[in-house]
């Protein structure tokens, strides 16, 4: 995966998060990273996973600690104290416009000959949830972002282009 | 006389999108709402409560925004019917895709309030004027 689809995450992230909600983020360091010995190790509470299929096929994943995931979901809904499912409602909509966003730049600016598609989001909540990637990819692009001061989440992208 | 209150169909899989959508709709006038959260429930809705307008999703599970829209299309009645599509689909090809299926216009997720706001009055409104 080259640079330049790396920013379309990164974009879209952006797009979400502070178009969408007001909610300023910074960027950092995107990483490449072992999905059995780095990604398994890492603790969130919040997974929100989708899948797109077409001349790529992986997944992106939204991670959040609750408290991250929490105060995103009392900024956008105006009320403190959302409970799980209104946490998971809003964390499944950012990584839908993030997956969104990010499947029209690489399908409109990369000119990939097939239509990109994808599936509805999934989230996960709990101690320590992980999510699960396709069995023949081994590592992921890890984007963490700044958010609340030093607080942090993740997108992390994995795609295994088609045979 | 005070104008006739609107029905709108908000569908959208994800209340936090509907309850966007529909206080972005409150500042402009006087609606009531209609809430659903797959193309089946609201095709339902379609038929039974006749809205003004609709706002509609396209991912949504069981029955998706686009199979509601063909449906919708294929009934005389509401081949004019405003029917909006506010989606996180942003590429060409899917904006086309509804376009050839008659939505009536397109916005792209996240929902600008002023451009909201400007396409529903445009097609909402047009016959009012």
């Amino acid at each position: 995966m080259d640079k330049g689809y790396i920013e379309s995450f990164v974009a879209a992230t952006r797009v979400a998060l502070v178009e969408m909600f007001g909610i300023e983020i910074e960027c950092m360091t995107p990483n490449i990273i072992d999905i059995e010995s780095e990604y398994k190790n890492a603790s969130w509470d919040f997974i929100a996973n989708i899948a797109i299929g077409g001349d790529f096929t992986g997944l992106v994943t939204l991670n959040f600690e609750k408290s991250v995931a929490s105060r995103i979901a009392a900024i956008v809904n105006e009320r403190e104290n959302p409970s799980d499912e209104e946490i998971a409602d809003v964390v499944s909509e950012i990584v839908n416009i993030i997956a969104g966003r990010a499947k029209a730049n690489m399908q409109d600016e990369y000119n990939l000959a097939d239509k990109l598609v994808i599936a509805l989001p999934i989230v996960t909540s709990g101690k320590d949830v992980v999510s699960y990637f396709p069995k023949n990819v081994k590592r992921l692009i890890d984007i963490p972002f700044g958010i609340f001061g030093d607080q942090r989440f993740e997108v992390c992208v994995a795609f295994s282009t088609r045979n | 006389m005070p104008p006739r209150q609107l029905v709108v169909l908000v569908v959208d899989d994800r209340k936090v999108m509907r309850n966007i959508i529909k206080n972005m709709l409150s500042n402009l006038c006087q609606c009531t709402f209609l809430d659903a959260t797959n193309g089946r429930d609201a095709e339902q809705l379609l038929l039974s409560a006749k809205p003004d307008a609709v706002m509609l999703d396209w991912n949504m599970p069981e029955v998706n925004g686009l199979e509601f829209l063909k449906k919708a299309r294929a009934l005389p009645e509401y081949k004019n019917l405003p029917i909006i599509m506010v989606t996180s689909e942003a590429a060409k090809s899917n904006v086309r895709e509804a376009v050839m299926a008659g939505v009536t216009d397109y916005i792209i997720k996240p929902v600008n309030e002023a451009d909201l706001l400007s396409k529903f009055r445009k097609h909402v409104f047009k016959d009012q004027n």
